[in-house]
């Protein structure tokens, strides 16, 4: 339902709709902005990145050829790449996910290694400078699927990965993260 | 067991500051704007010299506030407070104030057109949020009933009038330029806008004052979308508006759908009210009707101007049998009344409903007899109205309506 709603805005958008277009920013704006600043950390570059990402929007939005699957999914590619392009344009080296990392998201997780340790409680702020710390795939994941609480299929699209690899991706991110909180503590 | 984790990382709902989704919201919406214009062909060197005065149209208040300041002397704060008011609050003449003083910064009639309907925005904007103040205000007071909303909906009404003024003088200027055509085309896309929004605030109000009066601001505004498309399409023809067929097909045939409605509701209300008997009014209904399925025609072989005409005259038809109507429903009502004040309103219990009436329909045995008495005409249910009318018209009369937003 809720895509849905939202295709029919986007064909709106397509045609120039100005307000399906602020109907758009509000109900992504939120989501968009914690993206952006749990990898940031800086609210200022937050606020600029999300206003970019916006205007890419519309302008994608005008090309009506351009065929759309899923508009959250979209928007968060849309909002990696301006991430992307604003770690570059700091020259900031970020840890990527290694390609045998991403190799090894194809073999099923062992089912111990989602339960220890399920119980311990953390706090807010340094889960938050654990996310900092992770590589930015996890970072991404973890982000869209757990705290945004994007679909399993919208994350895919917008990593452009399969849906299995996309929860195998989830489990090892919250592991890592785990194993971060710990080195933390 | 849920992981605890997990749940936290739920917990962690970091937003945006609120002012700045606003301006981010204001700065989006004026750049995208442009880009509209430069979409549109304009020259380079129109687009310069009109841009300044379009920006500040779409943007009614803010720079213009600050000429009212100066002029006035007034403080920021009281215009800020202008700036949200609405009809029925002391701030709103200032608010009107400043509008009028933006009037005469304009120096096109292009412009003021463009001015007039971004003011309307205003109006549709004003009329949201008086909706919103009296629904909260019905949820704590059942029986209140305030003019707010009527008010608002009447100064709706009035700005109306002002671009359909506008938009007349520009049709009547017949300027062969393009930012005529690329006006036409931006008024043409804000009433449909406004148009949806007010026919979703319409589905919230029982209200039948409210009601009655947004009919009519939504007939109103279809008239004025008329003589846009009226433009739009002279315009094209002219080749001094480069706008695809399918998006006037699409334009046109929104426009028809609209009267297609309203043919629809004249249907019911007959079927309702005057009962199937009436032959004029169904052949006029069905001449209406005819109309729209022509101009529908007209819209797949590309021949705009005559949708135009046809939508034009079914409107104008439903307007008169609108009028027509609502004058037997009026005299019928007037009717039931003599009727009912002469029931015995000491046998009206709480509901209503008056006791010892009949609800079934009682056949006149006699119809011929004369009814010499009040008790006579009390106890007896007339055979032509029938005893479910009256009874609603009693219980209009004891419960008292709110604005009522559902």
């Amino acid at each position: 339902m809720k895509e849905y709603k939202e295709k029919k805005l986007w064909i709106k958008v397509q045609k120039g709709d100005e307000k399906s277009f602020a109907k758009l920013y509000d109900l992504y704006v939120d989501k968009i902005y914690r993206f952006v600043f749990l990898k940031t950390n800086n609210q200022g570059k937050a606020e600029e990145i999300v206003q970019d990402v916006f205007l890419k929007l519309w302008n994608i939005g005008q090309d009506e050829n351009r065929e759309v699957k899923n508009l959250a999914a979209l928007l968060y590619q849309i909002t990696r790449f301006a991430v992307i392009d604003y770690y570059r344009a700091q020259n900031i080296d970020k840890t990527v996910v290694s390609i045998d990392e991403i190799a090894l998201a194809d073999e099923p997780v062992m089912v111990e290694d989602t339960e220890k340790d399920i119980d311990i409680k953390y706090d807010i702020e340094k889960i938050k400078q654990a996310l900092v710390d992770l590589p930015e795939l996890y970072k991404d994941i973890i982000i869209m699927k757990f705290i945004d609480e994007l679909t399993n299929r919208e994350i895919a699209l917008a990593l452009n990965k399969e849906e299995g690899n996309v929860r195998v991706l989830a489990s090892r991110a919250i592991k890592k993260l785990r194993e971060i909180l710990k080195e933390n503590n | 067991m849920q992981d605890l984790l997990i749940e936290q990382l739920k917990n962690i709902k970091t937003e945006a500051r609120a002012e700045w989704k606003d301006s981010t919201r204001d700065f989006l919406m004026s750049e995208i704007s442009t880009d509209r214009y430069a979409e549109i062909n304009l020259s380079q060197n129109n687009f310069f010299e009109n841009f300044k005065f379009v920006k500040f149209a779409w943007r009614p208040v803010g720079v213009f506030a600050l000429v009212v300041m100066f002029f006035m002397g007034s403080s920021g704060l009281i215009v800020a407070a202008a700036q949200n008011s609405t009809s029925g609050e002391r701030m709103f003449v200032v608010k009107k104030m400043i509008e009028k003083s933006q009037g005469l910064m304009m120096t096109n009639s292009s412009q003021r057109v463009e001015l007039a309907s971004a003011l309307l925005g205003n109006r549709v904007d004003e009329l949201q949020k008086v909706m919103v103040e009296e629904s909260q205000l019905i949820a704590a007071d059942s029986n209140r009933h305030s003019g707010k909303v009527v008010s608002a909906v009447v100064e709706l009404g009035k700005q109306l009038d002002e671009v359909d003024s506008k938009l007349k003088d520009l049709k009547a200027e017949n300027k062969d330029n393009k930012k005529t055509a690329v006006t036409a085309l931006m008024l043409n896309e804000k009433i449909r806008n406004y148009k949806d929004e007010l026919k979703q605030m319409k589905e919230k109000v029982v209200d039948t004052q409210v009601d009655d009066r947004l009919v009519v601001v939504l007939d109103q505004i279809g008239e004025i979308n008329n003589d846009v498309l009226e433009v739009i399409i002279d315009k094209q023809q002219k080749g001094e508006l480069e706008i695809d067929n399918k998006e006037i097909e699409s334009k046109l045939a929104d426009h028809v759908l609209d009267i297609e409605e309203k043919v629809g509701r004249m249907e019911q209300l007959l079927v309702d009210n005057i009962g199937v008997g009436d032959t004029d009014f169904i052949e006029r209904t069905s001449e209406a009707k005819k109309k729209i399925e022509d101009a529908r025609e007209a819209i797949a072989k590309n021949e705009f101007s005559l949708v135009l005409t046809l939508a034009k005259g079914s409107n104008d038809i439903l307007k008169i049998l609108y009028g027509e109507i609502y004058e037997v429903i009026k005299n019928n009502e007037a009717e039931l009344k003599v009727d009912t004040e002469l029931v015995d309103t000491d046998n009206i219990n709480e509901t209503g409903k008056v006791e010892g009436v009949e609800t079934d329909v009682v056949i006149l045995e006699n119809l011929d007899e004369e009814i010499e008495t009040v008790e006579e005409l009390t106890n007896i249910e007339s055979a032509v109205v029938k005893p479910i009318v009256i009874e609603e018209v009693i219980e209009e009369k004891i419960e008292e309506f709110g604005v009522g937003i559902k």
